[in-house]
């Protein structure tokens, strides 16, 4: 997947600078209301729903504070990626218990062929530590891309 | 939102999630990525439950529907089913409207979800 292809799925108005949930279980809501008022999707509740279910396949939290809900659905009209932060954390059953400081959901139409290259370069980005702790302390849309775009420019 | 075709594409979205759950080339890239694929039974036990709120005969021919095109609900836009490409006849002027009654395609017979 390309640099600009990567970066332009990230959307201003989907980047959530301190989220107000404390659950899980309300970060999906949260989420999901977001994408029904952004009219990226008809129904908050779909996504709701799917996202939960998604979740009793296994964790989507990879540890280091950062979780990676993601799945298709035909309530998606192109690959839609919601970035949240949230300094304090929330607990989302991570594999090494820490609470979560950055949620990447990911919903992508049925056929999309791009979601699964996408989130395996998402999940390439995070695992390099410095640019994971970069964005760990990141505070706004502005400087989460400018962390990406250097992280990618420089691999 | 009508309640049986909200149902009805939460199923078909299940239905996704479980045929990929299936698919061992896609567990060992999501495995790779550090996902655990290890509650798929949860999954179908979970979809079971969903389909106990939908009419039987609207879940068979959603049975029968994805057997013939492999999905059962088409997504419409601008009054186009994306199933078949054909135009809805109906006068609908927005998603509120058009997924406010489980409709049919006339033509493919996919139940058709405004988005």
């Amino acid at each position: 997947m390309h640099l600009q292809q990567f970066l332009t799925v990230f959307d201003s108005d989907l980047f959530i600078e301190d989220f107000t949930s404390h659950t899980k279980k309300d970060v999906f809501k949260e989420i999901a209301n977001l994408l029904e008022a952004t009219k990226k999707i008809f129904k908050a509740e779909i996504i709701i729903d799917l996202l939960e279910k998604r979740e009793q396949l296994g964790t989507t939290a990879i540890g280091k504070g950062i979780a990676i809900p993601h799945c298709r659905s035909m309530a998606a009209e192109k690959l839609t990626v919601i970035v949240g932060l949230k300094q304090e954390g929330v607990d989302f059953d991570a594999p090494d218990q820490l609470p979560i400081k950055i949620v990447f959901v990911i919903i992508a139409p049925p056929q999309d062929v791009n979601y699964l290259p996408f989130l395996g370069k998402l999940v390439e980005l995070l695992r390099d530590e410095s640019a994971r702790k970069r964005l760990l302390r990141v505070k706004s849309f502005k400087g989460f891309k400018k962390v990406i775009t250097e992280f990618l420019t420089n691999e | 939102m009508n309640d049986i075709l909200q149902n009805l594409v939460i199923v078909q979205d299940l239905d996704e999630m479980i045929s990929e759950s299936n698919n061992a080339e896609i567990i060992n890239q999501q495995e790779e990525m550090g996902f655990a694929i290890n509650g798929l039974e949860k999954l179908i036990e979970a979809r079971e439950e969903l389909i106990k709120k939908i009419p039987p005969e609207v879940f068979n021919h959603y049975n029968r529907v994805r057997a013939r095109y492999g999905r059962a609900i088409a997504p419409v836009r601008e009054n186009i089913c994306l199933g078949c490409f054909i135009k809805i006849p109906t006068q609908i002027s927005s998603r509120e409207m058009g997924n406010q009654v489980l409709r049919n395609c006339e033509n493919c017979g996919r139940y058709l979800y405004w988005v």
